[in-house]
């Protein structure tokens, strides 16, 4: 029988994906309702919001901003 | 998620069709509404035409609406009513009806107050009644008695060089005018930008409009050549002409066969305007007649002369000086008719000059066999 | 259907059937309904069966469709069924035929014919008034009244002071909250996304968001919903410059006056007034927000010449942003609230008397998009405003700029979502194949999976319907 799964559709390229994937794992798996494919995952409705805040911390935390200083030297 | 290129970064674009004017030309021609009082009297008809105008207005907030009658003696507008020349420059054509039914002698409708009707609606109702009325009222016997048929080529030149006026109006490209100019500034949104999707409807009643050959195909050609279909609903009589003119312009064309329901061909068959027709499947003349009309009796003929310079078509070979009628170039038909398409002489000429100038040249395109005796 | 309308058209097709049919009552919401929520095709159809004195029959409907435009078919039909509009009926030999719901088509008739006598496209007031007021002193008033509003929502959070918000309305106030186009925190006013969103959109849009939050908060009020929703269509129908008489109105709509004239929709030269006015924010509810409606079109204005609102508003602003490719922004303006908008996701310099300037920056794109505004939001205000010079290239705006705020965007935004249902466990290739053809024709198709048989879609009714019916067939076939 057809099923219908409520959620919400993340479309992210691979690599977001994979921090996304650890961000669940640390969570107990709280997020991710189903893993789709390599940029597709289905993620709990109402955790879509903590979900991309974790990832913007990561992401602060993990990259360096290569532009910041050309741009506030322009500035 | 580089999903950024070319295509992502357009102009924001117009979600609805583009605004569409629609200009009825209506057939007002007394003899051939007398023959159908009995099925669909002509007020009846204005009646239908006149849901018709407000069915095309509510299917577009920026729809616009022009309707000229082809009367016996003339051709005119019955709206936006005819504005007599004024200080103001542009376009304010259309505004200025309510005005215009003030200072008439007798107001015969006027815009009331009512509350049932949607008040677009009213005031163009009302500019087409009193402007209709007023055109009857001018008509008298000696009118009628003239002609029994109608202004069709006038009202199709009236309906073009409005919809020519208006497009350029809506167009983009109007820098050059001051007031067009600020015209197209005033808003910031696009959708002014769209050009204005335009189309004629002539509801015709009279039949035998070849009298009006010449400026009907002239309106066809212009009509043609801005891509203007031209949509009939023809509700008495039949004409070639009209059919061509449909044909020609990609519109439609229908003959009810029962006109007393003029208004759901109407809104079936015609409301939809060019954006919506693109989607769906509408009705065209089947066969359509394609014989011209001579230009000396105005007569469909099968077969006729054409004068070798301005292609005008005659019925017969007597010509006046054997002068063509149009262009006043020597043209004498009666000797094409006198002698009889003479091939074999002509061939003769031909072999002769073929063989003697060039063998080279393609000469077995010339009727084959007659050309090999003469290198043997 | 303009895209102000689309969120009015969102909120009717949540209403339950009675609703409808009570609001298809009356000819004057029914002609604006029609006039302004339907598409073009769904327009079509109406007309087509308006008149029609039988059922259209199914096959006469596909048959008049070119095969290829079988999608906006299907979606006019969706929504016309979806407003309770059509109904589908079946005759003794089970040939399925479509007809209009005959309240509706005898309201529109009457709209169309100006029969009746429903009175519902307003009374004038006939009374002599002493003192009629000028379509330009309407204009002014609802300009003011709007842009207050509007100064009251951007002024605080990019830091006007606190002397923000005072000449708007507590009522206002609170819609404002009830609808989270603001919130207080801390003491402090701040503006939320569906805020910024309120703020970039075009005014006719910002009137429709404002009025629908307005209708949710009416039932709790105690206001009937298609009072309201009457009222306000008829409204939308009213000629600018005209007074008409309140005694036709009923106890919901005299209360519903008083906050209308506190948006500005509508002008009364006293609370306790006979007549009022409407504003031209009330007139163009339900005329295209688009340009021919207020300057060149005679009809959607009654005729009333003089700058629209729109202009009226951008006297000042009609095209006066200049954005150079190297990022600086120019814009020729001295209204505070315009300003207010730039510095949302601009970096303002300079400030002159008829002028600031200033420099789209990461900084301040990347802030911008943080608090909640999309890139597309900055583009479409940006090009909806942009000088009559730059009008003349397009697109309006140089391409290196758009590109840039949305790659700027994407930084900060490194995932797309979508709310909706994951379909999956179909049992047959075929059936699989069949339902992710009708949710693609529908439109609600976001990502499929051909492999694994399933596909994600963004709204469920639609595909639930399809799903029953072809439920029903197997049964009846097996």
């Amino acid at each position: 029988m057809v099923k219908a799964v409520r959620g919400t559709l993340v479309k992210c390229d691979a690599s977001i994906k994979a921090m996304l994937v650890d961000i669940d794992n640390r969570n107990n798996n709280d997020f991710i309702i189903e893993d789709l494919d390599e940029e597709h995952l289905l993620v709990k409705e109402t955790k879509v919001a903590t979900l991309k805040a974790q990832l913007n911390q990561m992401l602060k935390e993990r990259l360096k901003d290569p532009e910041k200083e050309v741009s506030d030297a322009e500035d | 998620m580089n999903d950024i290129d070319g295509t992502v970064r357009t102009v924001v674009k117009d979600e609805g069709p583009p605004p569409s004017l629609l200009t009825i030309v209506l057939d007002t021609n007394p003899h051939a509404w007398a023959h159908l009082s009995s099925t669909l009297p002509l007020s009846t008809a204005l009646a239908n035409i006149l849901v018709f105008i407000n069915a095309h207005l509510a299917s577009g907030n920026a729809n616009c609406v022009a309707v000229i009658a082809s009367h016996s003696h003339k051709a005119c507008f019955l709206y936006p009513s005819p504005t007599p020349p004024s200080p103001q420059p542009h376009h304010g054509a259309s505004n200025g009806e309510v005005e215009m039914n003030g200072p008439a002698d007798r107001p015969i409708y006027s815009v009331s107050d009512n509350p049932n009707k949607y008040r677009p609606f009213a005031t163009i109702e009302t500019a087409i009644l009193n402007n209709f009325a007023k055109l009857i009222d001018e008509t008298d016997e000696a009118h009628l008695s003239a002609t029994p048929t109608t202004l069709i080529g006038g009202a199709l030149s009236l309906a073009l060089s409005f919809i020519n006026k208006s497009t350029i109006h809506h167009s983009p490209t109007s820098t050059h005018a001051d007031a067009l100019l600020s015209l197209a500034d005033a808003d910031g949104k696009h959708s002014e930008r769209t050009t204005l999707t335009s189309r004629i409807l002539i509801v015709s009643v009279s039949g035998d409009l070849a009298n009006q050959y010449i400026p009907m195909m002239n309106s066809i050609f212009a009509a043609q050549r801005k891509r203007v279909p031209i949509d009939i609903i023809k509700l008495a009589g039949d004409t070639v002409l009209l059919q061509q003119a449909s044909d020609a312009t990609g519109g439609v064309y229908m003959k009810p066969e029962r006109p007393e329901g003029l208004l759901q061909y109407l809104m079936m068959g015609f409301l939809p305007d060019a954006f919506a027709r693109k989607t769906l499947i509408m009705p065209s003349a089947g066969g359509v007649d394609f014989r011209a009309a001579c230009f000396c009796h105005r007569k469909v003929v099968d077969i006729g002369y054409v004068c070798s310079v301005c292609l005008s078509i005659f019925c017969e070979p007597t010509l006046p000086d054997n002068l063509c009628m149009t262009c006043g170039s020597y043209l004498s038909l009666r000797s094409a008719q006198m002698n009889p398409p003479a091939l074999i002489p002509r061939k003769k000429k031909k072999k002769r000059r073929a063989g003697g100038t060039d063998s080279a040249t393609p000469g077995g395109s010339t009727p084959a066999g007659s050309s090999t005796p003469m290198h043997g | 259907m303009s895209a102000s309308s689309s969120q009015a058209l969102e909120y009717l097709e949540q209403l339950p059937v009675q609703t409808h049919r009570k609001l298809y009552e009356q000819p004057s919401t029914v002609l604006a309904i029609f006039r302004c929520m339907l598409p073009q095709m769904a327009k079509t159809i109406v007309m087509a069966m308006l008149y029609m004195p039988t059922p259209f029959p199914a096959g006469g409907l596909d048959a008049w469709f070119r095969p290829e435009a079988t999608k906006v078919k299907k979606e006019a039909l969706y929504i016309l069924e979806k407003l309770h509009i059509t109904v589908l009926t079946q005759d003794a030999s089970r040939q399925s035929a479509c007809s209009l719901y005959s309240g509706f088509a005898k309201s529109l008739r009457q709209a169309l014919e100006g029969s009746g006598s429903h009175r519902s496209f307003g009374v004038p007031s006939n009374k002599p008034e002493p003192n009629k007021v000028s379509i330009q002193f309407l204009d002014e008033y609802a300009q003011r009244q709007w842009e207050n509003i509007l100064f009251y929502m951007v002024g605080s959070t990019v830091g006007f002071g606190s002397s923000v918000g005072q000449e708007v309305g507590k009522g206002t106030k609170s819609l404002l909250e009830a609808g989270d186009f603001v919130r207080m925190s801390h003491g402090k006013m701040n503006i939320t996304r569906t805020g910024f969103s309120f703020v970039l959109q075009d005014t006719n849009a910002q009137v429709w968001s404002l009025l629908i939050e307005y209708l949710r908060h009416a039932s709790q009020l105690g206001m009937s919903e298609t009072d309201v929703l009457n009222f306000l269509f008829m409204l939308g129908s009213l000629e600018l410059g005209q007074d008409y008489s309140t005694d036709t109105l009923s106890p919901t709509q005299k209360q519903m006056l008083e906050d209308l004239t506190a948006f500005g929709i509508v002008y009364r030269s006293s609370k306790t007034s006979s007549t009022f006015y409407p504003t031209r924010l009330a007139v163009t509810l339900t005329s295209d927000s688009g340009a021919l409606s207020t300057t060149t079109d005679p009809l959607a204005t009654g005729g009333a010449s003089g700058p629209g609102l729109r202009s009226g508003r951008d006297a000042t602003a009609t095209g006066f942003i200049i954005v150079e490719t190297n990022y600086r922004l120019y814009a020729y303006t001295s209204s505070l609230l315009q300003i207010a908008v730039l510095s949302l996701f601009t970096h303002l310099t300079t400030r002159f008397p008829n002028l600031v300037s200033g420099k789209l920056t990461r900084a301040s794109i990347s802030r911008a998009v943080r608090t909640g505004i999309s890139s597309d939001q900055i583009i479409s205000y940006l090009s909806a405003h942009c000088h009559s010079q730059m009008q003349k290239t397009t697109p309006f705006l140089p391409e290196t700029v758009t590109d840039q705020i949305r790659l700027w965007e994407m930084e900060g935004e490194r995932v797309v979502t979508s709310n909706g249902y994951l379909m999956k466990e179909f049992p047959s290739e075929k059936e699989y194949r069949d339902v992710v053809r009708y949710a693609e024709d529908v439109g609600v198709l976001v990502w499929k999976d051909d492999a694994n048989r399933r596909f994600f879609i963004n709204g469920i009714e639609q595909i639930q319907g399809f799903l029953k019916r072809e439920a029903e067939k197997r049964k009846q076939r097996g």
